[in-house]
């Protein structure tokens, strides 16, 4: 059986144009998953990538980098952790300010006695609500350090007078064997916290105390 | 000599059917995946928000509730304008809020996990000075405009035929953009400028009146004007081309919030806001780091006004001098100040039932350029029925006003 084409052709009349070709249907599940791969990608991808799905959980374990040579505050000596350096330091009351861009950490030898808890709030009450605008505090809980040591952890947020970012950090209270009682603030600008919070708190950890 | 009785105007319920005009969809639409996703997505977002907004009232009711005060009149007015951009063929209302709420609550929601999550990537990357100077540039505008586009994106898969036009695309990109400033303003003045009245008022002065026509806006109607380049003009380019275009302006509205972000050009005082030389260095800072990219969409949006101009001229021209539309109503139609104007006049002349009528009258014709697009054949029932309609609300006002068209030339001696 001839085509229509070719019959027309076969009798010297002008080939009528094609058929138009079907409607090209636009698939709609595959533009659908692509978008939703695109936002769960960018959504959580840097934290696959980072190794570290979970901001939260970490212990403390002081075992990161090679730390730079011991630093005395009063009782205390810190190592500070690679990049780290001394920014501020008073010998009365033992005061130490180590920092890394714009990650801090205060160590204080307070002339204030008591268990660990009460230096805590103490320090939160007396040292960083005083200059804080907005201050969110979590509850305190105890925690061990790698030498055995007992100390009492809590974490903040908050916006801070002179500061344009808002601060997250950890304060840590402890009271060493001997009664020395010594208090670590470390904090970085909001979102930043989660990037040095080990460094922090392995220069926590390896602090020795007298 | 009796007086002849005025004809009624035309009630809303005779304005012919739009089956599709110019192909009005809504948000809801049910059987596209996309439409899933989109919903999913923005109501996890608004749960995350809301447990966020509460944490923010409780922590300072009056700061969270001046912030939002602000804000709001911040942004109603901005709303407008980029709604009334559209001169002709203004988007369903249901996508425009679609795209808002995406902004505000799913690109809001995703971009506090995404930026902490790149941030660790960048930390990683940089020594940690180098780091903490750039993570801010090094992320946000990724991630933030990317899950902001994504929303545009989820629009146009849900709603296709909605996005014919490079205008279409900036107007969604504003929204999403609008969106995405006003909740992330609440959170800085809040918890950046302190959320007590002085911070919050600091805040919307530093945010919203030096930065506001530079942000999130602006950047997020770059990457609709991409979108809506790449969609909309398949007849007109290759897809190389529209493929290079569209990178082009997502790039330039990631490109202007890294910009922002970012430690070059920084003009802002280093002791923050101490006094008003302070507050005009500020101003300044903006304007060096957004202005050349407001300027750059204002081309943009002047050259697409321009080419729905054509668009419009050209869609009317079978109906010019037919009983839908004059030659002097046209002049009008095209230029919305005119139209204004046209309107005011008529309401002087024949108070405000007649210029309302005129107001039909004027979205009548337009929505007759769109059937003229749609059908094939001059004879169309649509067709027919819409210049029907234009020519009835026409002679009302001829007979109501008892005088010649508002706004028409004198000469045009049609009355």
């Amino acid at each position: 059986m001839q085509s229509p084409d070719s019959a027309a052709a076969h009798r010297g009349l002008p080939v009528p144009p094609p058929p138009p070709p079907p409607a090209r249907r636009e698939s709609r599940w595959l533009p659908a998953i692509g978008a939703l791969a695109v936002i769960l990608f960018v959504s959580v991808g840097g934290f696959l990538l980072a190794g570290e799905p979970t901001a939260a959980g970490q212990e403390l374990t002081g075992d990161r980098g090679t730390p730079g040579a011991p630093v005395s505050v009063g009782p205390v000596s810190v190592r500070p952790a690679p990049g780290w350096t001394v920014a501020e330091q008073i010998p009365d009351p033992p005061q130490l300010r180590l920092n890394a861009g714009s990650a801090q950490l205060y160590v204080v030898v307070p002339p204030a006695q008591g268990r660990a808890e009460e230096l805590l709030h103490g320090y939160v009450d007396q040292a960083l609500a005083p200059q804080a605008r907005q201050l969110s505090v979590s509850a305190d809980r105890p925690v061990e350090l790698p030498s055995g040591q007992p100390a009492s952890l809590l974490s903040y947020v908050g916006s801070f007078e002179g500061v344009a970012s808002p601060l997250e950090g950890e304060v840590l209270a402890l009271v060493s064997p001997a009664g020395t009682p010594v208090v670590f603030d470390g904090w970085a600008p909001e979102g930043l916290w989660v990037g040095v919070r080990e460094e922090v708190r392995t220069m926590i950890a390896t602090a020795e105390i007298a | 000599m009796a007086t002849p009785t005025p004809p009624t105007v035309p009630p809303p319920e005779a304005v012919p059917r739009r089956p599709h005009w110019g192909y009005q969809t809504s948000l809801w639409q049910i059987r596209q995946p996309a439409f899933w996703v989109f919903i999913v997505i923005l109501a996890i977002g608004i749960l995350f928000s809301v447990v966020i907004q509460a944490s923010f009232a409780g922590l300072t009711p009056g700061g969270w509730v001046l912030s939002w005060v602000l804000l709001l009149i911040y942004a109603v007015p901005v709303f407008i304008v980029v709604y009334a951009l559209d001169l002709y063929e203004r988007e369903p209302l249901s996508l425009v809020i679609g795209a808002l709420l995406w902004g505000a609550f799913a690109a809001t929601t995703l971009s506090i996990l995404a930026n902490q999550g790149w941030s660790l990537v960048v930390l990683s990357l940089f020594p940690f000075q180098t780091a903490t100077q750039w993570v801010a540039a090094l992320t946000a505008p990724f991630t933030e405009e990317i899950l902001k586009g994504m929303g545009i994106v989820l629009i146009y898969l849900i709603a296709r035929r909605e996005i014919d036009d490079i205008m279409d695309g900036f107007v969604y990109g504003a929204m999403v953009g609008l969106g995405f400033t006003v909740i992330e303003d609440v959170f800085y003045f809040v918890n950046q400028f302190g959320g007590d009245v002085g911070g919050v008022l600091q805040g919307f002065f530093v945010r919203v009146v030096a930065s506001g026509a530079y942000g999130h806006v602006l950047y997020s109607g770059l990457f609709g004007i991409g979108v809506a380049y790449f969609v909309s003009r398949r007849r007109e380019a290759s897809a190389a081309k529209r493929l290079g275009v569209a990178t082009l302006f997502i790039t330039a509205g990631v490109f202007a919030h890294f910009l922002w972000n970012s430690p070059l050009l920084n003009f802002y005082p280093p002791e923050g806001l101490q006094d008003l030389g302070d507050y005009l260095q500020v101003v300044l800072a903006t304007t060096i780091k957004g202005l050349p990219f407001l300027l750059f969409v204002v081309l943009m949006v002047s050259l697409a006004r321009r080419r729905e101009h054509r668009w419009l001229r050209t869609a009317l021209a079978g109906e010019l001098g037919g009983e839908g539309l004059h030659p002097d109503e046209l002049q009008i139609l095209e230029d919305p100040s005119a139209r204004r104007r046209s309107r005011r006049e008529m309401a002087r002349r024949g108070g405000a039932v007649a210029a309302q009528t005129l107001r039909r009258l004027q979205k009548a014709q337009i929505d007759l350029a769109m059937v003229a697009t749609r059908v094939h054949h001059d004879d169309h029932p649509d067709l027919v029925r819409q210049r029907q309609y234009c020519r009835a609300l026409r002679e009302w006002l001829i007979a109501y006003g008892g005088a010649r068209m508002a706004g028409a030339p004198p000469s045009s001696g049609r009355e």
